[in-house]
């Protein structure tokens, strides 16, 4: 009955790990990483991005500057933070062994 | 043309339909609120959202159109989401965060419309209570049996309960399951706050730890004032519901037995009382005057299941419009009503008349006869009588019958005159002719006798005519008659007294004088002394 409730856990938790994934492959401005998870449909409302961003910037894991752009004023672009890095590294751990966890649940 | 407003969002300029600005103004305005809890961090949020918002309505300014419009702020805002789509989400704290919201807001009862057949009313109702829709259904349908309350209910809580739309509240309409057991487990939770208040004071002698008992104290106090107050106005939504219900209940067997008010009760030794709908000549009025009534009724009654339903069920919805058409659909049947009822009133304090004279040849009989005839004969008759008004009314054939009133008078000429005056009341403007109609008398001659009926009657249909019938029989002077002795229980007060006490002239011979009814001797002997 109460699947609603532990969709919204799994894919909060999922949704922090992605942010931080897709900064590392590049430094990023938010339409950027909105356009992203769009994509791969991980978010539905964009709002739900920002107060994620600005904590995970509190908690020190991402940084800003930011830069002129050609169309517009200057944009707000983050960057992953060493131990941003680090809290990465290990979520992509945590998160392979969780995957085999409930892969080896599945198959049985 | 739209008046447009000049905006400064994100840095970029924009120029805004009014109406559009209100709607973003009052969207930001409702983030702001939300983040402000978090200080600095809030206020970063806002800019970052208003730069996405910017960024959203850039796109939308082509060379035909260089405004904002209304549709293109609300596309923003559905592409951003509402507020409760990113509170749900907890992302502005975690898991922990995201438990005491859940503790915090009980569940509320919201329509599924994902589980639905007709408007997710038994879906939501069984994910409140946590069961299965199913048994919701079936009591729908068995509800249904009883006089059809199932569909009025139904259609109610359609209409009250608002649908789950957003993911928050899908999940406060599953929420905590509201079992016994839980309702148990907070009742002991509470109890043990209690207990450790207590507990607290005995055991702690130092004074700091005194005042963290006592401040214990008064919060598990006012923990039990709280649930005693959520009792209570969970007790007034049952009252509420239940006095609605049989409101309800009564009105529509009311309606299905379609029993006009006050009918088919029986007022002593078994007579029916008169119909309401008998106190109307015209049937219209009757059921424009009781469809006002069950509005007036029905508006109340409905109000206060609604309320009740909000308060057991924690809605908080305001229906605006909805809220403002009942109020104004009752005033106006009120309006109705009171019209219908002041136009009914006069109606009836009214009173219609009509004369019916008929000249008989008399001359030829010396003797002139007149007999009661008892037309009520072999009729069970019962006596009874409201407003001060007498009746006997006939279970033969339910009519209601009535004694005339009769005087004798001199004629003007030297024929008879039988006049029979009907009076009824509340017959309405037209058609009076029609309603005097109704009432049957008849009286008939033979002869040198005339036979005049002893009741008057109407169909108990009519019996708010309260019918009166005066009957005038003027006989030539020097006409010899005899009055029969029942004639005496019908004749006016004076006419009684005069003809029908001491000297009582009724029985015998009797001569029409310009004075009146003088016996024959009498006279006879008068003339004889004249000479």
């Amino acid at each position: 009955m109460d699947f609603e409730n532990a969709k919204a856990q799994m894919r909060k938790g999922v949704l922090e790990f992605c942010i931080l994934s897709i900064l590392s492959k590049g430094d990023a401005y938010a339409t950027d990483i909105l356009n992203k998870l769009k994509e791969s449909q991980l978010i539905v409302v964009e709002g739900t991005l920002y107060p994620l961003l600005s904590r995970q910037k509190n908690s020190g894991l991402l940084s800003y500057r930011w830069e002129e752009s050609t169309q517009g004023p200057p944009r707000k672009y983050y960057a992953l933070t060493e131990k941003g890095n680090e809290v990465l590294k290990e979520l992509e751990s945590s998160w392979r062994e969780l995957i085999d966890a409930v892969d080896s649940i599945l198959k049985k | 043309m739209k008046k447009t407003i000049q905006i400064n969002i994100g840095g970029r300029h924009f120029h805004m339909d009014e109406d559009a600005f209100h709607k973003l103004n009052h969207y930001l305005e409702s983030l702001k609120a939300h983040f402000a809890s978090e200080g600095e961090t809030g206020k970063e949020i806002m800019e970052d959202i208003e730069q996405r918002i910017a960024e959203l309505l850039e796109n939308k300014i082509t060379d035909g159109n260089q405004a904002i419009s209304l549709d293109n702020v609300n596309e923003a805002i559905s592409i951003l989401g509402k507020i409760e789509d990113f509170v749900y989400a907890g992302t502005n704290g975690g898991t922990h965060d995201y438990e005491t919201y859940e503790r915090r807001d009980s569940r509320r009862f919201y329509r599924d419309e994902e589980n639905n057949y007709i408007g997710g009313v038994a879906a939501g109702m069984g994910a409140y209570f946590d069961i299965d829709p199913l048994w919701i259904r079936l009591a729908f349908v068995a509800l249904l049996f009883l006089n059809g309350l199932g569909i009025l209910v139904y259609l109610i809580l359609w209409i009250v309960v608002p649908k789950a739309r957003t993911t928050t509240e899908k999940l406060q309409m599953r929420g905590i399951p509201v079992t016994l057991t839980t309702i148990k487990e907070s009742v002991n939770a509470e109890y043990d706050k209690v207990k450790a208040g207590f507990h607290n004071i005995n055991k702690s002698p130092a004074a700091e730890k005194t005042r963290n008992a006592l401040d214990n104290l008064f919060r598990a106090i006012g923990l039990v004032f709280l649930a005693f107050f959520k009792f209570l106005i969970g007790t007034i939504g049952v009252i509420f519901l239940i006095t609605g219900a049989i409101c309800l209940a009564i009105l529509v067997m009311f309606l299905l037995g379609f029993t006009p008010l006050f009918g088919n009760f029986t007022l002593w030794d078994g007579i029916p009382f008169p119909f309401l709908s008998q106190f109307f000549a015209n049937s219209t009025h009757y059921y424009l005057l009781i469809t006002a009534f069950v509005i007036l009724v029905v508006i109340p009654i409905i109000a206060l299941i609604y309320g009740g339903i909000k308060i057991l069920f924690n809605i908080r919805t305001k229906h605006q419009g909805l809220r403002a058409l009942l109020l104004v659909t009752w005033v106006i049947a009120l309006v109705f009503f009171i019209s219908l009822l002041a136009m009914k009133t006069t109606n009836f304090a009214s009173e219609t008349s009509g004369k019916q004279t008929t000249r008989i040849e008399t001359g030829k009989y010396p003797r002139l006869y007149i007999e009661v005839r008892d037309n009520s004969e072999n009729k069970r008759i019962t006596q009874y009588s409201i407003f001060d008004h007498q009746f006997e009314y006939s279970e033969y054939d339910n009519s209601l019958f009535t004694q005339p009133h009769i005087s004798v008078f001199p004629s003007d000429d030297n024929d008879m005159s039988v006049v029979v005056e009907r009076r009824i009341h509340n017959a309405g403007m037209k058609n009076t002719q029609d309603y005097l109609d109704r009432v049957n008398y008849n009286w008939e001659q033979s002869d040198s006798v005339i036979y005049i009926d002893k009741y008057l009657y109407t169909s108990d249909k009519n019996f708010w005519m309260f019918a009166r019938l005066d009957l005038y029989l003027k006989i030539p002077e020097n006409q010899v008659v005899i009055l029969s002795d029942e004639m005496c229980d019908l004749m006016n007060f004076d006419q009684q007294y005069r003809y029908c006490s001491d000297s009582a002239l009724v029985g015998k011979p009797s001569i029409m004088t310009a004075d009146g009814l003088m016996l024959l001797e009498k006279q006879k002997s008068r003339a004889k002394k004249n000479k």
